[in-house]
C-alpha cells in the first residue's frame, strides 16, 4: 500500500512539474482569452447592430440550435430595439475539451425603435464556443436572452441554466396573458382621471417585476411595479386624455411574453 | 503522462456533466430592493399623489445536508402603495427544500407547470420530483399537491373576499428518448370546498384532466410538437351541474424544407366549446389554423408570411359564428454595400366577421435604420392604418404616421460613453367628424462613466390639435441617474426626477402639473 502511495505521489509530482503541463496551462489560458475576445467582439457588433460582422463569429455549420431562427431573432432585435447600453461581467469559463462555456452576468438597457420607452433587463447567460480552424466561434446560447429576446420562437429554443434570472417561462408550458380595460368616470373632454384595470387572464404569473402601460390616452408610458398572478387584476387610476377613440395599451413593447399578444389594447368609448 | 492527463480530463468532464453539486457550507444570501416615491400634483387630483414606499426582502439560507443540499427561502414586503399591495400581507413566499442528485422535495409555496391544459400554478403544499441521472432513454416524474390560497394568512383565518379552498393534486411522467424527443403524460384532479371561503355562493368547480404532450425532432427537417387533453369537469358544483367529457388539442409542425433558407411552421388548435380544465387553463370554444413561413432569399433580403384564421361557436351554442382572418407580409432588406443599415416593409390585413361585427383593418409600413461607424444613427419610418367598420361607420378611421430619429453615440476611454437622440413624429388621425393632428418630439441625452455611473436627461413634448374639441399640450422633463456601488452590479441606487405639464385649451380645471421623485435601490448580499 505504502509503495503504491509513494508511486502515486511521485507521479503527481512529475505530473505537476512537467513542461508538457505548463504548455497545456498556457494553451488553456490563451484559449480562454481567445473566447473572451470573441465574446467582446460579438457584444460590440451587437451593440452597433452590425449583423454581418456579428454572424461572422458564429458557426452556422456547428450551431446546435436552429440557426435560421437565431438569425431571425437578431434581425428582430435590430429592427425593434435600439441598445442604449449593455454591461457584462464574465463570471467564469469552463471547458469541455476544446470547447469553452462562457458564463456572463449582464444588464441591458434598450429603447423601442419608435423612441417611446426605455427598459432595463438583467440576466445570466451561458455561451458555448468551439474551435474551428484555430478560431473560436459561437455554437450555442443558454440562460437568459441577452440576444434575440424579441422573438418568442427563438426563446423557445434556448435552454435554461442554473442561476439565471427567473424571467424566462417556457413557452409551451402556459404563459401570462394581459388584458386592459379603461373608462373615464368623469366623462370625456380633457385631461381627467382614467380607471384602468389590467388583468392576467393567462396560465401563469408575470415575472418581470414591472408591467408597463401607455397608449394615446397618455403622454408617456407608466410602470406598475409588481407581478400579476393568473386571474389577478389591478385597478390603477391615472390622469390622461379622456377622449372618445383614445387607446390604452398594456405592455406596449411586448416586454412580457404572452399567450395572446393581440388583446393588449382598449379604445375609450 | 499524456494518457493520465486525458483520463483526468475525462473524469472531470464526467463529474461536471451532472448538474448536481453539493454545497460547501451553510450560508445566507438575499436581495433587498425597494423604492421611495413622492408625487405632487398642482391644480388637480390623482390617487398617485403623496408619498409611497415599498421594500422587499428575499432571503435564502442554504447548505449541505447528508448527500444533498437543503435550504429555506422567504420573501417579505412592506409597502404603503396600494397599487403594489392592496392589503397588509407581508409574507409573500415561503419554501423549504431538499435536493440531491436524483430527488427534489419542496414544501411551502410550490409551483409546477405541466401540460397547460392539465395543470399550471402554485399551491401551498408539497412537491416531489424524480430526476433521472441518465441523459437519454429515461423517465422523470413530478408530483404536486396542496391547497390553493392567495395569501398565507388565509391558512389560519378567513379574510374578506377570500375565495374557496381548492384542493389539487397533479402528476406528470416524462419519457425522454434522446435530445428533443420527449413524450409527457400528465393527470390532475381538483375540487373546491364549498363550505370554505368568504363568499358562500361562489359556484366552485371540480374535475379531472388527463393530458399528453410531445416534442419530437424527427430530423433536421421536421419537428412535431403537440398537446392534447381530455377533461371530466364541472364549473358549478353548487348547482350540481354535471361533469362533461370534453377535449382539447394543439399541434405544431415545424418544417425546414430547405435548411438555412426556408422554414414553415403550421399550427392547428381545437378546444371544444365546453372544455373546462379545472386545474389548468384553456380558452374554450375556438378552432385555429396558423402558418408562418420565412424565406431567407439571400444575405441581403428575407421575407416572412403569416396566415392565421380562427372561429368560435364550435357547438352552435352562440347562434352566429365569428371568424377572424389575419395575414401579414414582411420584407427585410439589409444592403451589403451599406453595412449597419436595414429597411423593413410590413403589410397586415385583419378581417373580423360575424355576430354583429364586420371590420377590416389594413396597415402598411416602411421603416429604415442606418448607423454609421462614426456613431451616428438615422431612422425614418412611415406607417399607414385604415380601419373600416361596415356596421358602425363612425368607428372607421385612417391614421398616417411619420417618424424620424437622429442619434449620436460616442465611446470614450475606460468604458465610458455619451449619446444624444432626437425623435420626432407627426400623426394624423382622420375619423368621421373628428380629425386630429399630433406632434411629438423627444430629446434624450445620456452619459455613462465606467460601468458605475450613468445619467440621462429626457424632454418629451406631445401636442394634439383636434377639430371638434380642445387642443392639448403636454411636456415631460425627466432626469435619471444610476449608481452602482460595486463592480459586479450587485448594489445599485437609482434616482428619477420628473415633471409633467399638461395644459388643455380653455380648460384650466383639467390642466395640471405633476412632480415625481423616486429613489430606488437593489442590494444583493
Amino acid at each position: 500500500m505504502a509503495k503504491i502511495l509513494i508511486l502515486v505521489a511521485l507521479l503527481v509530482n512529475l505530473h505537476a512539474s512537467s513542461d508538457y503541463d505548463k504548455d497545456i496551462i498556457v494553451l488553456d489560458q490563451s484559449r480562454d482569452d481567445k473566447v473572451k475576445i470573441v465574446f467582446s467582439e460579438l457584444m460590440q457588433n451587437y451593440e452597433e447592430e452590425d449583423s454581418y460582422a456579428f454572424f461572422k463569429l458564429i458557426s452556422e455549420e456547428r450551431f446546435i440550435q436552429d440557426y435560421m431562427t437565431f438569425s431571425e431573432a437578431i434581425d428582430e432585435d435590430f429592427r425593434k430595439y435600439e441598445i442604449v447600453t449593455v454591461d457584462t461581467w464574465i463570471d467564469k469559463i469552463t471547458s469541455d475539451g476544446v470547447k469553452r462555456y462562457l458564463y456572463v452576468k449582464w444588464e441591458k438597457r434598450y429603447e423601442t425603435n419608435d423612441g417611446r420607452t426605455q427598459l432595463t433587463q438583467r440576466g445570466y447567460s451561458r455561451f458555448l464556443f468551439d474551435e474551428i480552424n484555430g478560431n473560436y466561434k459561437l455554437i450555442e446560447l443558454a440562460g437568459n436572452h441577452l440576444w434575440g429576446n424579441s422573438l418568442s420562437e427563438w426563446k423557445e429554443e434556448v435552454p435554461q441554466i442554473a442561476g439565471q434570472e427567473p424571467d424566462v417561462i417556457p413557452l409551451e408550458k402556459g404563459l401570462p396573458d394581459l388584458t386592459i380595460l379603461a373608462n373615464c368616470p368623469s366623462g370625456f373632454g380633457g385631461a381627467m382621471p382614467i380607471d384602468i384595470t389590467i388583468t392576467n387572464i393567462g396560465d401563469s404569473a408575470t415575472t418581470s417585476g414591472s408591467i408597463y402601460y401607455g397608449g394615446s390616452a397618455f403622454y408617456s408610458s407608466f410602470e406598475y411595479v409588481g407581478n400579476l398572478n393568473p386571474g389577478q387584476s389591478i385597478l390603477i387610476n391615472k390622469n390622461g386624455d379622456c377622449y372618445n377613440g383614445n387607446d390604452v395599451i398594456v405592455d406596449p413593447d411586448n416586454f412580457i411574453e404572452e399567450d395572446d399578444e393581440s388583446n393588449n389594447e382598449y379604445t375609450l368609448n | 503522462m499524456k494518457y493520465l492527463n486525458l483520463t483526468l480530463i475525462g473524469l472531470v468532464s464526467i463529474v461536471s456533466a451532472s448538474n448536481f453539486k453539493q454545497e460547501d457550507k451553510w450560508k445566507v444570501e438575499g436581495r433587498l430592493s425597494g423604492y421611495l416615491q413622492n408625487v405632487d400634483v398642482e391644480n388637480g387630483t390623482s390617487v398617485k399623489e403623496g408619498f409611497t414606499q415599498s421594500h422587499e426582502l428575499d432571503i435564502k439560507f442554504h447548505g449541505p445536508l447528508y448527500h444533498g443540499n437543503a435550504g429555506i427561502e422567504a420573501r417579505v414586503r412592506e409597502s404603503n402603495d396600494e397599487r403594489v399591495q392592496k392589503n397588509n400581507e407581508h409574507l409573500l413566499f415561503l419554501k423549504g427544500y431538499f435536493t440531491d442528485k436524483i430527488w427534489n422535495h419542496e414544501i411551502g409555496d410550490v409551483a409546477a407547470s405541466l401540460n397547460p391544459y392539465v395543470y399550471g400554478g402554485s399551491v401551498k403544499g408539497l412537491k416531489v420530483e424524480y430526476k433521472n441521472d441518465k441523459k437519454e432513454d429515461k423517465w422523470d416524474y413530478k408530483f404536486i399537491t396542496g391547497i390553493r390560497k392567495a395569501q398565507w394568512r388565509e391558512t389560519y383565518q378567513t379574510t374578506e373576499n377570500e375565495g374557496l379552498d381548492t384542493y389539487v393534486a397533479a402528476f406528470e411522467s416524462k419519457y425522454t428518448y434522446e435530445r428533443a424527443k420527449e413524450i409527457t403524460l400528465s393527470l390532475a384532479s381538483l375540487k373546491d370546498d364549498l363550505e370554505s371561503g368568504y363568499n358562500k355562493t361562489a359556484a366552485g368547480k371540480k374535475g379531472t384532466t388527463l393530458g399528453i404532450e410531445t416534442k419530437w425532432r424527427f430530423n433536421k427537417y421536421i419537428t412535431l410538437k403537440g398537446r392534447a387533453a381530455v377533461s371530466h369537469s364541472t364549473d358549478d358544483l353548487r348547482e350540481n351541474k354535471d361533469s362533461k367529457i370534453e377535449n382539447a388539442i394543439r399541434l405544431r409542425l415545424l418544417t425546414r424544407p430547405v435548411l438555412s433558407s426556408i422554414k414553415s411552421n403550421f399550427m392547428y388548435q381545437r378546444i371544444s366549446a365546453d372544455f373546462i380544465s379545472a386545474a389548468g387553463s384553456a380558452n374554450a370554444d375556438n378552432e385555429k389554423f396558423e402558418n408562418s413561413t420565412s424565406w431567407k432569399i439571400n444575405k441581403q433580403l428575407s421575407t416572412k408570411l403569416n396566415l392565421k384564421s380562427s372561429r368560435d361557436n364550435l357547438d352552435g351554442g352562440l347562434g352566429d359564428t365569428q371568424y377572424i382572418y389575419y395575414e401579414s407580409l414582411n420584407f427585410l432588406y439589409k444592403p451589403e454595400s451599406i453595412k449597419r443599415a436595414n429597411v423593413d416593409f410590413k403589410f397586415t390585413n385583419r378581417d373580423v366577421q360575424g355576430r354583429g361585427t364586420n371590420t377590416n383593418q389594413f396597415t402598411a409600413g416602411v421603416n429604415g435604420n442606418y448607423r454609421t461607424t462614426t456613431g451616428f444613427r438615422y431612422g425614418l419610418g412611415y406607417d399607414y392604418s385604415n380601419l373600416t367598420d361596415s356596421n358602425t361607420a363612425s368607428s372607421s378611421q385612417t391614421i398616417n404616421n411619420i417618424r424620424f430619429i437622429l442619434g449620436y453615440k460616442q465611446k470614450l476611454e475606460a468604458e465610458s460613453s455619451y449619446r444624444i437622440t432626437v425623435t420626432a413624429d407627426v400623426q394624423n388621425v382622420s375619423q368621421d367628424e373628428n380629425n386630429q393632428d399630433r406632434y411629438g418630439l423627444k430629446l434624450d441625452a445620456g452619459y455613462q462613466v465606467n460601468k458605475k455611473l450613468s445619467m440621462d436627461l429626457t424632454y418629451i413634448s406631445r401636442n394634439t390639435y383636434r377639430d371638434e374639441s380642445n387642443d392639448s399640450v403636454n411636456s415631460t422633463y425627466q432626469f435619471r441617474t444610476t449608481y452602482r456601488l460595486d463592480d459586479k452590479g450587485k448594489k445599485t441606487v437609482r434616482l428619477l426626477l420628473e415633471k409633467q405639464d399638461n395644459d388643455i385649451e380653455n380648460d384650466s380645471a383639467s390642466s395640471y402639473n405633476e412632480h415625481i421623485a423616486k429613489l430606488s435601490y437593489v442590494y444583493n448580499f
